[in-house]
């Protein structure tokens, strides 16, 4: 059975352009007939559905920004949805706030008693639980003191035990069993672990993937408000590092969200070599595997116009070959071929090669404009007489625009600059 | 509608208990005088006017003191309250940001407690009365629905206020003005009947007259209450405090994400 069920939910924000919506605006765009003039509007969330049944934990990850909190927020109903709708059953307990309401001229007492009944507690059964709440906090000696005298320390930990021993049927944690010192989180965990046994339902949001990995049994991954993955967190949380990593590489700034049109995103499949379809050659030698990488020598399948770039083709061949002669092109997506260098042209002689290597196209500036290219590979006799190896187009890459290189119109980049002159 | 509000909110009845004292015991704590600062306030207020318009202005009003107490009291109420729950949700915005809880409760709270220290003024005030030699007598006993349909109309109006500052922070600034006016359009430091006979019927669509001239029946001039004035009052309050309800809730919604 599910206890939180939500289809469909959207959710949008308002960034304002002013601080503060004030009544002039208000006025002037009623009269006017203008509307939302001083905002833009951005989904956090879009289309979620989740499932979550009595008695699991759930964890939800993602990116700053993914929208798991105000997920978590929607279900604790503090935000609305704009669209979607969102059915729970049984009490809520949402511990997104440490300390909600705490104010410091009161003793830690008097807060344990506010606090409490902000979250819900009715004065009876924050008496039953007073004692255990004191003792868990470790603050036995001072809880009659304002909490104005409190260290941060002291303060979290009394606003964790109140949280904790809040006895719902759903609890909603965000991102707060990171506090305290090592001993303080142990006890904590030990609760959750107690909640766990009681058949209690946890949603959890949290960076710290090792303990999603630990405590909960499913995971939902949120990537830019949308579902992205759900299941095993074992797998959704490898998911989660492609995603990340991948957006390394794929967004151009970060306030952008979407890719840019010309760089669209290579779907992981497809990035690794693919099969070589278009591929002939005697095959003395063999092209084993084709790379793109970056500064770091790490594999990349998009790069920034005006970045590093090394090309490797790694080789095998059971025999000693004289002279051969490595190449490469590249070609944009529509077929426009680029350029196609090879190492007799540049000069460089390789005397023979045997047994497994690489070679190294080293491109220490890239002058592609942003768009989808295509690389051929290929080794030969000096002569070119006799193709050992030619992989044809079957490499794939993509170049993003840069902060630096604005251009793009055409295909290349040349490093060029403008000069006037005439009068003013 | 109406009816699983109310019950959300009864459910955090020890909420609403825990704010108000909260608030009453932030407001004391650490101050000698505790308590009587909430009554040396209407005290002062009680000084100035009486010398300004007894003994200068040299106003014709029998028991100048008590008459003015007796309208001053309730409208300090009325003031504080909607002054101060106003901006209620705004200053609870890590609150609202954080924890789910009804809404209403902050202006409720706020109200609440100023409930409180108005009806604790009355420790002062009936002493005064029975020392000055006022006659008091069956009419006292409709000055708790008196409170109680001011509670009501106070409230209507500290949800709408409350809600619409929270996307209109200009709210706060006009309010102030517009007590400033609704003091003297109002019969504290002057009887009703000073004012002109052809403004009385705009004059009285000012619901704090009714309410003055109640409390003034009932505490003061040991006299019958208009069942008019009464029910007119009621029916006003109703409607705010339904107004008020309707108000606050469509906008509800958007508090957490507004402030």
């Amino acid at each position: 059975m599910s206890v939180i069920q939500t289809r469909n939910i959207s959710k949008k924000f308002r960034i304002y352009h002013e601080k503060t919506l004030n009544l002039k605006y208000a006025v002037i765009n009623f009269l006017t007939g203008k509307r939302s003039s001083y905002y833009d509007e951005f989904y956090a969330l879009r289309d979620i559905n989740l499932d979550i049944k009595k008695g699991e934990t759930v964890g939800l990850i993602g990116e700053n920004g993914s929208g798991k909190s105000t997920l978590l927020k929607i279900i604790a109903r503090i935000l609305y949805p704009d669209d979607g709708t969102v059915v729970t059953s049984g009490k809520i307990a949402s511990l997104i706030e440490i300390g909600a309401g705490f104010h410091s001229e009161l003793s830690g007492r008097e807060n344990v008693y506010i606090n409490g009944s902000i979250l819900g507690f009715t004065k009876k059964q924050i008496e039953a639980r007073l004692d255990e709440i004191i003792a868990f906090s470790g603050l036995e000696r001072f809880i009659d003191n304002p909490i104005k005298t409190y260290s941060s320390g002291m303060y979290v930990r009394l606003g964790f035990s109140i949280a904790i021993h809040v006895n719902p049927d759903i609890l909603l944690v965000d991102e707060i069993l990171a506090v305290g010192d090592e001993n303080f989180q142990k006890k904590c965990l030990q609760k959750i672990n107690g909640f766990q046994s009681e058949g209690k339902t946890i949603v959890l949001v949290s960076h710290d993937l090792q303990t999603v990995e630990k405590i909960c049994d499913r995971v939902y991954l949120l990537h830019n408000g949308l579902l992205a993955a759900q299941g095993d967190p074992v797998e959704v949380i490898s998911e989660y590092h492609r995603i990340l990593y991948g957006k390394e590489e794929i967004t151009i700034r970060p306030e952008e969200r979407e890719p840019v049109p010309e760089a669209p995103e290579v779907p992981p499949e497809e990035t690794a070599p693919p099969p070589p379809v278009d591929r002939w050659g005697s095959g003395e030698v063999r092209i084993t595997r084709i790379e793109s990488l970056d500064r770091q020598d790490k594999q990349r399948d998009s790069f920034r116009t005006g970045e590093a770039m090394t090309i490797r083709i790694h080789y095998h061949t059971d025999q000693r070959i004289e002279k051969p002669v490595f190449g490469t092109a590249f070609y944009r997506d529509d077929g426009l071929h680029i350029n196609g260098p090879n190492t007799r042209t540049s000069g460089y002689i390789i005397d023979r090669i045997q047994g497994d290597g690489f070679i190294d196209y080293i491109i220490p500036s890239l002058p592609l404009l942003p768009g989808v290219y295509h690389l051929t590979a290929a080794i030969v006799d000096f002569f070119y007489l006799q193709t050992y190896d030619h992989w044809h187009r079957c490499f794939r890459f993509s170049v993003i625009e840069s902060e630096r290189i604005k251009e793009r119109n055409g295909v290349v980049f040349i490093p060029s600059e403008w000069r006037h002159h005439g009068q003013g | 509608m109406i009816l699983t509000r109310l019950k959300e909110i009864y459910a955090f009845k020890n909420l609403v208990y825990n704010l108000v004292s909260r608030d009453l015991k932030v407001k004391y704590k650490g101050s000698i005088l505790g308590f009587f600062w909430s009554l040396l306030n209407p005290l002062v207020m009680l000084i100035v006017y009486t010398v300004a318009f007894k003994y200068i202005i040299k106003i014709r009003v029998e028991n100048f003191p008590l008459f003015f107490l007796c309208a001053f009291l309730p409208w300090t109420f009325l003031n504080l309250s909607l002054s101060m729950s106003v901006s209620s949700i705004k200053d609870n915005a890590n609150l609202v940001k954080k924890v789910y809880f009804p809404r209403e409760i902050l202006p409720l709270s706020v109200v609440l407690s100023n409930l409180v220290q108005f009806l604790l003024t009355f420790i002062i005030l009936i002493p005064a009365l029975l020392l000055f030699k006022i006659k008091l007598g069956f009419p006292l006993f409709f000055l708790p629905i008196i409170i109680l349909i001011q509670l009501a109309f106070i409230l209507g109006l500290s949800y709408i206020l409350a809600s619409l500052n929270v996307f209109f922070s200009d709210i706060r600034h006009l309010l102030e003005i517009f007590l400033q006016i609704w003091f003297w359009l109002t019969p504290i430091i002057y009887p009703v009947d000073f004012v002109p006979d052809r403004f009385q019927t705009l004059y009285r669509l000012n619901p704090m007259v009714l309410f003055v001239e109640s409390y003034r029946n009932s505490l003061l001039y040991n006299a019958g209450l208009s069942g008019m004035n009464l029910a007119t009052l009621f029916c006003v309050a109703l409607v705010f405090l339904v107004l008020g309800h309707v108000i606050f809730n469509s906008y509800n919604k958007k508090f957490a994400e507004e402030i």
